[in-house]
């Protein structure tokens, strides 16, 4: 499929998802929610094997879990005179992973060639931002693991010493990330004239 | 296993040893997941000041040990451990900001950047260095080593450092891996 | 320094700094530390960039979050989540030039123009509405005050390393 056409039906496709499943008259539909899921998790299989989906559940399930234990809370305290916060956690705990993965998919769908249709700056943007968040998002997860294993910040009420931590995190991602930045700057412009020059 | 008959380290002073408790290691038989690694380590008691080096091949598990071996069980002894990573450069950062967190600016030598980052180790402390011979010059790496800490475990595949007092290497043998006295 | 480059990698540390802790929400949004990311991003912005470091402040602050919601599962907020921290950030970018204790003051105004978006914009939302939103407003408080605290202090960090004066520093 050519690229133009390939960002259209993603596109389309997660915007008709989001229009209908997640603003639309099919928000709280379990059995609609429940397909897009059992879909979502065959095609992320397909695509990334357990591997993929054990990191993906990973990253949601305890956001889910926090979800769902709020709004059991909310529920034992009668917040704002509501009983049906459990029900509605339970519902954005099915909308959410679709929602997720929606745009997941979509974005692994996505090649480099695909992009070419874009104007000039759009795709350059787009290609830098995703080939930093895939490289930095490790350097960042090294960073924190550095910084709450250093001797100089574990000292001190847990939401001091927490906050002490994440200052000095964003001062070391900034400059890790900048030089992470140049470096993929560079490549990128050197690929792009070299494709400019030798266009076959 | 007792790694008895090994000399104290010289620098140190004699009335804080005399009083300082050994390092006490294992038994321990610990599953590290990811790699999948299971380590195995004997009792070992290192008297107050050993210098150790640890060796063993490249792949073999000795970074997975100090960070995820050694490092948590030493904090959870109460010890403050200062662990220089395999990727220094990249560590650095954190370095700089630590000492930015403390009112100093950070010395733009790597070398004077670990030896400022490290000053506030007490006399009970520990220091691991992870390959840090590939960034740090010989005379900071035994610098590093004549701190007055309680132990300093050094990785190094270019040879024994002349003032460590023992030495242990890492074997593995297919996901078990072993600690062994010697190199 | 160069300002394109600041901005780009200003975006990805807010992006990812925003999916680094999330505890969700009443409604339908999740607390996060991405507040702190937004203002320190407007802070050094501001602080290193001679021209338009307003824009560059709104652009990080505000494309960064957006991404972050795209990419967590709340790409419906994305909208809202743009204008809201777009706005922070630009503020914040505004705050650098200032003494310390206008500082402060520049940067609590920048995450309580955030709060004041959020509360807006879920208020006039159909499936939030006025109650949802009044539910959002003390932990999007909380998560103001948190971030100002955080993002300030870490630019404190920034400037003592010497970093955003001297390029030499971070190249060691």
């Amino acid at each position: 499929m050519k690229g133009t056409a390939k960002l259209l039906l993603l596109s389309s496709l997660v915007v008709l998802y989001f229009g209908l499943g997640v603003v639309g008259p099919w928000y709280a539909d379990v059995p609609f929610q429940g397909s897009i899921a059992a879909l979502c998790v065959l095609l992320r299989l397909q695509t990334s094997g357990w591997r993929g989906l054990r990191t993906d559940l990973a990253f949601l399930l305890p956001f889910l879990c926090t979800l769902v234990a709020m709004g059991a809370l909310l529920d034992a305290f009668a917040m704002a005179n509501r009983t049906d916060w459990t029900e509605d956690a339970l519902c954005k705990a099915l909308v959410f992973p679709n929602s997720f993965w929606s745009i997941q998919l979509a974005v692994g769908a996505l090649r480099l060639t695909d992009l070419v249709a874009l104007p000039r700056g759009v795709r350059r943007f787009f290609i830098l931002t995703h080939a930093l968040v895939s490289k930095s998002r490790p350097l960042i997860e090294r960073l924190w693991w550095l910084v709450c294993h250093d001797p100089s910040l574990q000292t001190g009420p847990w939401i001091i010493r927490s906050g002490r931590r994440l200052t000095v995190l964003l001062a070391a991602a900034l400059i890790a990330v900048y030089h992470e930045t140049e470096a993929t700057v560079r490549v990128y412009d050197a690929r792009m004239a070299l494709l400019e020059e030798n266009p076959s | 296993m007792n790694s008895s008959g090994q000399s104290t380290h010289p620098s140190l002073r004699e009335e804080s040893l005399q009083h300082e408790d050994p390092m006490l290691l294992g038994p321990w038989e610990i599953g590290v997941h990811p790699p999948g690694l299971t380590y195995r380590i004997p009792a070992i008691s290192l008297p107050y000041g050993s210098r150790v080096w640890l060796s063993g091949d490249n792949g073999a598990g000795k970074t997975v040990f100090l960070e995820r071996v050694l490092l948590p069980r030493l904090a959870a002894m109460g010890r403050q451990v200062f662990l220089v990573a395999q990727d220094l450069l990249l560590q650095a950062h954190v370095m700089a900001a630590v000492l930015a967190s403390r009112g100093q600016r950070a010395p733009r030598c790597l070398d004077d950047l670990v030896m400022a980052w490290c000053a506030p180790a007490r006399p009970n402390s520990i220091l691991l260095l992870d390959e840090a011979d590939r960034h740090l010059s010989p005379r900071t790496i035994h610098q590093l080593l004549e701190l007055p800490l309680a132990f300093v475990v050094a990785v190094s595949h270019q040879g024994r450092p002349c003032t460590t007092t023992h030495c242990f290497t890492i074997c593995r043998h297919e996901t078990l891996v072993h600690l062994e006295i010697g190199p | 320094m160069n300002s394109r480059i600041l901005t780009l990698t200003l975006t990805v540390v807010v992006a990812l700094v925003t999916l680094f802790v999330r505890i969700p929400l009443p409604s339908r949004g999740y607390f996060n530390v991405g507040d702190a990311a937004v203002i320190f991003a407007g802070l050094v912005l501001g602080g290193a960039s001679p021209k338009h470091p307003l824009l560059w402040g709104a652009l990080a602050g505000g494309l960064g979050s957006a991404a972050a919601d795209i990419l967590s599962g709340f790409a419906l907020f994305a909208p809202l989540t743009l204008a809201a921290k777009g706005l922070e950030g630009a503020l914040a970018a505004a705050a650098a030039k200032h003494t310390a204790a206008l500082r402060w003051i520049w940067a609590a105004v920048a995450s309580s123009a955030m709060v004041i978006v959020y509360f807006v914009g879920e208020a006039l939302w159909p499936s939030i509405g006025l109650q949802g939103a009044l539910a959002e407003l003390l932990p999007n408080l909380l998560q103001a005050a948190g971030g100002t605290l955080i993002g300030v202090t870490a630019f404190g960090l920034v400037e003592r390393t010497g970093w955003l004066r001297d390029d030499d520093t971070a190249a060691r």
